[in-house]
């Protein structure tokens, strides 16, 4: 019975192919598509965009229309499109109309067409991020995952199962480089991997003058260098329903790590006790580092206080110094609102940050949103038509400028997904898209968030046996104060 | 009428053992394993367990976990089990030795997993491993064709393997033995297909643990989850199997019996009956049965069973007393009934968070039924992240699809009933609830979700363990018609013997609107009067009965005698003075 049923689908599937539906009724709306890619910009080497439609329908056809190309694609309630057309379909067309019709009690309706813009710009091919459940002080399963953006395929390059089931963070590239790249494992024989070129490290980061080991930071992009913060990290449970959790510092400083001298440089404007600060970054050039920073005040109690400005101050990469003075890039007393996450763009033309209304963490802030400071003119896109109605956070470069990924909420306010967000030559940002999935229905039933999206325009040269030989079998190199 | 035989008799009496065993005297046990997994009828929940060597055992495993749902028929699967685990046995015990006088000795292996289960942590994956093994060396006795036979003694290799993980080395253990001391077996062609087989055993776990790289070598040799702690070596189970392979052969070497032939097999069965019963007495542990009783009639709001049971035996555990004390809230008893049962101060109320699975799980119900929605959420999740083998929980499921439906989070609530939806005892539940989540009126009639939702917490304050007191408060400022609150809040002035704070908040009973004040307020009022008042004696307010402030005389005036606690035991142990001054 069944087999038969499968044989007589899969027929009516290989039919309809070719076919287009006649349709009874047409609604003047866009299709419920799952996810969201109606109106979207793409790059040209993005996976199928495979969609579904959650309501309760019997058949699905989708009818992709460009210049020089139409593909009509059926489906029960799903559209799954072949890799190898849907790739020379993205290289021949500029903009794809897609005209969605679906079987719904015995009728066929047809929705607005919506359209697929492709832009010109490549994105950077390779994404990582953390698979992690998104608790509250336990955890169980982390893995550090690279998806290739161009196709379906994931390899995980870390898993703590392999690691005593030890906590690991942010893995992030040297200018998305796959060459350079770095995350802290923690545990008892954890410490911050460092990748050059394959040969993997383990530093063990904490000095006499530092907080605690590294946390949030940034590599300068000569390589030889990286910024850190440390700081003393306190989380606390809110009661009332929509939020969930806070996580604040109790102290935080700065710190500049030399990779080649295994020395941890300190500035006493970045160690001020006075002061938080926290999640700094390299400038493109290298030449500045760029932090939040904040007064130092009563936490929990004025939790709601405090706000975090984007300062900056310089860097000499030949010397390895830190400047005298600090500059304001953007004054959290003037905005009212708490800065976090900067990333300069690479070719240094802009800063995207995300803005909440207090705090340090805004992972959990329903409010958290984007911003883009325009680094030559000082103006600042509020990227309305980017953000959603939950926290939109962590986001990373791709390496032309061109394109973003980020961390996004707004499915359910609880699990990220990694969304995808083209500025154009004029500087304007585009409705973003999620990173597409061979299953469209994932992301409702997995129980995973998509942590700390870096996109790298290569495969990165080691697995997670590296890692687990790294972490078993080899001593953490110390780190030393330099002595100023 | 045909004459049963002892074959067809002693296994189906001993599968009837079995069951009635786990149904009857063991049915929580089944009911907690049950509520830590969470099987999906989904492709891809079925690939996740393929993909990895045992995983189609666990696959089975937890497919049958989900039946302890009903533990009458959870029991039926494991009761089925053990004796197919016996009827294997005694196959491979035929091949070595014709004489059924050693019947008897083939229920061993089934009788010591049966031991194992005994253990909550000892999954069921293991004993379907263990069934796996027993098939392959069935088959392999079965093949008459030499031809066949060395096929399948290559082939079965990798399969065993992959559907039973580490088992394979016992069925290889197997071959080595029956070339030892089985005489036909004895051939050139044998030897050199079990090289074959030892080569292969070895090799393929490091094969696998090239290919699935991010799992750790040693769950590439053992595979199957047969213990809940993967650090936890699985001796037990391992000691069960190589028994089973052992077996055949060890009986083959026991002296052929010719005469007395009943008196002997009446013997072994004597013996096994005895040992049996020994070695399950000694594995059962009846004390946790106990406290997994009180969390599942917590779990299903079946307060009059939890009290019924409180009745029969005062538990004495913090995690069954803090169940008995949401079931006498529950029911508007416990400031009028919590000290007739046995108290451990505030860790019977509101237990301490830990990073485990079981606390967390049985506190957050405690949350939950309070109003603390957002903390019960948080104990819930917890305890999912802290379950070992990276399962996922029906119950947690639940409770969060539950806590995110109260905060009003639809799109969350939806995603967690949609994968509840694949699931085949909560599936119509999730269902129903999908249905009504967009229709507010509905919810809010509802007689649990509609009262939380009324009476969840609107300001916002950061919750501190360590000040649960003050937390108490907070929900009862919320509103102060939640009498649940209220009760927590004076139960744990009470049981933290902080009377000041008790005597503050005893003013706010009047928005409960007691008919009459709970007689435990009533006896620490009294007690606080007499130790403050006597300065500026007054009179006793009206809400105090004339019998209690008698009774409380009495107490006092023996409290001090060398052996008052044996003393007023018998009359004031259900007192909240006895408690005051006798409990730790």
């Amino acid at each position: 019975m069944k087999l038969s049923y499968l044989i007589i689908l899969s027929f009516s599937l290989l039919i309809g192919c070719r076919q287009r539906i006649q349709t009874d009724k047409v609604l003047p709306v866009y299709p419920p598509v799952y996810p969201d890619y109606t109106e979207v910009t793409i790059p040209k080497n993005i996976a199928p965009l495979n969609f579904m439609i959650k309501d309760d329908i019997t058949a699905i056809q989708a009818v992709i229309k460009g210049d020089q190309n139409q593909m009509v694609l059926n489906g029960t309630n799903t559209i799954r499109f072949n890799l190898k057309k849907w790739k020379q379909l993205l290289l021949d067309e500029k903009k794809l109309a897609v005209t969605v019709s679906v079987q719904k009690n015995n009728e066929w309706i047809q929705y607005k067409s919506f359209n697929w813009y492709i832009a010109d710009e490549e994105i950077d091919p390779y994404l990582s991020y953390r698979l992690i459940e998104p608790g509250y002080e336990v955890w169980n399963k982390i893995q550090l995952a690279e998806r290739c953006i161009e196709n379906f395929d994931e390899n995980i390059f870390a898993d703590n199962n392999l690691t005593e089931g030890s906590c690991m963070n942010c893995h992030i590239y040297n200018n998305q480089n796959p060459s350079q790249s770095m995350f802290h494992i923690r545990g008892k024989h954890g410490g911050t991997v460092l990748n050059n070129n394959g040969n993997l490290r383990k530093l063990k980061t904490k000095t006499d003058k530092m907080l605690s080991n590294a946390v949030y930071g940034g590599f300068h992009p000569g390589g030889r260098y990286a910024v850190f913060s440390t700081n003393y990290i306190i989380p606390e449970f809110h009661a009332q329903g929509s939020k969930k959790l806070e996580v604040y510092d109790t102290a935080s400083d700065l710190a500049i790590l030399d990779f080649e001298t295994n020395q941890s440089i300190t500035n006493p404007l970045l160690t001020d006790s006075l002061n938080f600060d926290t999640f700094p970054v390299f400038s493109a050039d290298g030449n500045k580092i760029y932090y939040c920073g904040a007064k130092a005040i009563d936490v929990p109690d004025s939790i709601q206080k405090l706000k975090y400005s984007i300062c900056s101050i310089s860097f000499d990469g030949e010397k390895g110094e830190v400047g005298t003075s600090v500059d304001t890039l953007w004054n959290a007393r003037m905005t009212n609102h708490s800065a976090c996450h900067l990333k300069p763009s690479p070719d240094g033309k802009h800063l995207l940050f995300t803005e909440a209304d207090y705090g340090t963490f805004p992972i959990w802030h329903r409010e958290a949103d984007l911003r883009l400071i325009n680094l030559e003119t000082g103006k600042i896109d509020s990227l309305n038509q980017v953000n959603g109605d939950y926290s939109d956070s962590y986001h990373s470069w791709s390496s032309n400028s061109r394109w973003f990924v980020f961390a996004s909420k707004r499915q359910n306010g609880i699990y990220g997904q990694p969304y995808f967000c083209y500025i154009d030559k004029n500087g304007v940002a585009h409705k973003p898209f999620v990173l597409p999935q061979k299953n469209p229905d994932l992301y409702n039933i997995t129980l995973k968030s998509y942590n700390i999206p870096e996109l790298s325009l290569g495969p990165l040269p080691f697995d997670a046996m590296d890692i687990e030989r790294l972490y078993w079998k080899q001593e953490a190199e110390p780190f030393s104060d330099k002595e100023i | 009428m045909k004459k049963f035989s002892h074959h067809i008799i002693s296994p189906f009496a001993f599968g009837t053992i079995v069951y009635l065993f786990f149904t009857l005297l063991y049915p929580y046990h089944l009911h907690y394993q049950e509520q830590y997994q969470l099987f999906l009828f989904t492709g891809d929940y079925f690939q996740s367990y393929l993909n990895i060597p045992g995983g189609m055992s666990d696959y089975i495993g937890n497919f049958l976990t989900q039946f302890y749902f009903y533990p009458s028929v959870g029991a039926i699967f494991i009761a089925f089990l053990l004796v197919l685990i016996q009827q294997l046995t005694w196959k491979t015990v035929k091949n070595t030795e014709k004489s059924s006088v050693y019947f008897p000795l083939t229920f061993i292996p089934s009788i010591l997993y049966w031991a194992l289960l005994c253990d909550e942590n000892y999954l069921p994956g293991g004993l379907i491993s263990l069934v796996f093994l027993m098939v392959f060396i069935s088959i392999r006795i079965t093949i008459k064709s030499e031809n066949l036979k060395s096929i399948f003694a290559v082939l079965s290799i990798p399969v065993l393997y992959w559907i039973a993980g580490g088992a394979v080395v016992f069925y290889v253990l197997y071959s080595v033995l029956a070339i030892l001391f089985i005489r036909k077996e004895r051939t050139a062609r044998n030897t050199i297909i079990t090289f074959i087989q030892v080569g292969l055993a070895i090799s393929l776990p490091f094969i696998a643990k090239a290919i699935l790289i991010q799992h750790p070598i040693i769950k590439m040799w053992i595979g199957v989850n047969f213990y809940s702690f993967p650090n936890t070596f699985p001796f037990y189970a391992g000691g069960v199997f190589l028994l089973s392979v052992l077996l055949p052969f060890f009986i083959k070497s026991l002296m052929i019996i010719r005469f007395h032939f009943k008196w002997a097999i009446t013997v072994l069965y004597v013996v096994i009956i005895i040992a049996g019963f020994v070695t399950i007495k000694t594995s059962s542990v009846f004390d946790k049965e106990e406290v997994m009783a009180y969390d599942f009639h917590t779990r299903m709001r079946q307060w009059d069973k939890v009290i019924a049971m409180a009745d029969k035996k005062s538990p004495s555990s913090p995690l069954s007393v803090s169940c008995l004390n949401l079931a006498l809230a529950k029911k508007g008893m416990l400031a009028e009934h919590m000290f007739e049962y046995y108290q451990n101060g505030t860790g019977g109320l509101l237990p301490d968070f830990k990073k485990d699975f079981t606390i967390p799980m049985v506190t957050g119900e405690i949350y939950y039924q309070l109003g603390f929605i957002n903390t019960a959420q948080r104990y819930t999740f917890e305890a999912m992240e802290a379950l070992p083998l990276y399962q996922k929980s029906a119950r947690t499921m639940k409770r969060l699809a539950e806590t995110n439906l109260i905060n009003g989070n639809r799109a969350l609530t939806l995603k967690y009933l949609k994968i509840l939806q694949k699931t085949l005892f909560y599936s119509k539940w999730a269902t129903a609830l999908s249905k009504v989540i967009d229709d507010q009126e509905i919810l809010l009639q509802h007689p649990e979700y509609g009262w939380l939702m009324t009476h969840k917490i609107q300001n916002d304050f950061f919750f501190s363990e360590g000040e649960k007191d003050m937390m108490l408060g907070q929900l009862f400022t919320a509103n102060n018609k939640n009498r649940t609150a209220y009760e927590y809040l004076m139960a744990y002035c009470l049981l933290n013997k902080d009377l000041n704070h008790f005597m503050q908040y005893l003013s706010l009973a009047q928005t409960i609107g007691y008919k009459q004040m709970p007689i435990s307020f009533q006896e620490a009022f009294i007690y606080s009067w007499k130790m403050t008042s006597q300065k500026a004696p007054k009179s006793m307010p009206s809400f105090i009965s004339n019998e209690k402030i008698q009774s409380a005389n009495a107490f006092l005036s023996k409290m001090n005698l060398p052996n008052a606690s044996e003393v007023l035991k018998k009359d004031y142990g259900k007192t909240y003075w006895y408690y005051l001054q006798f409990r730790n």
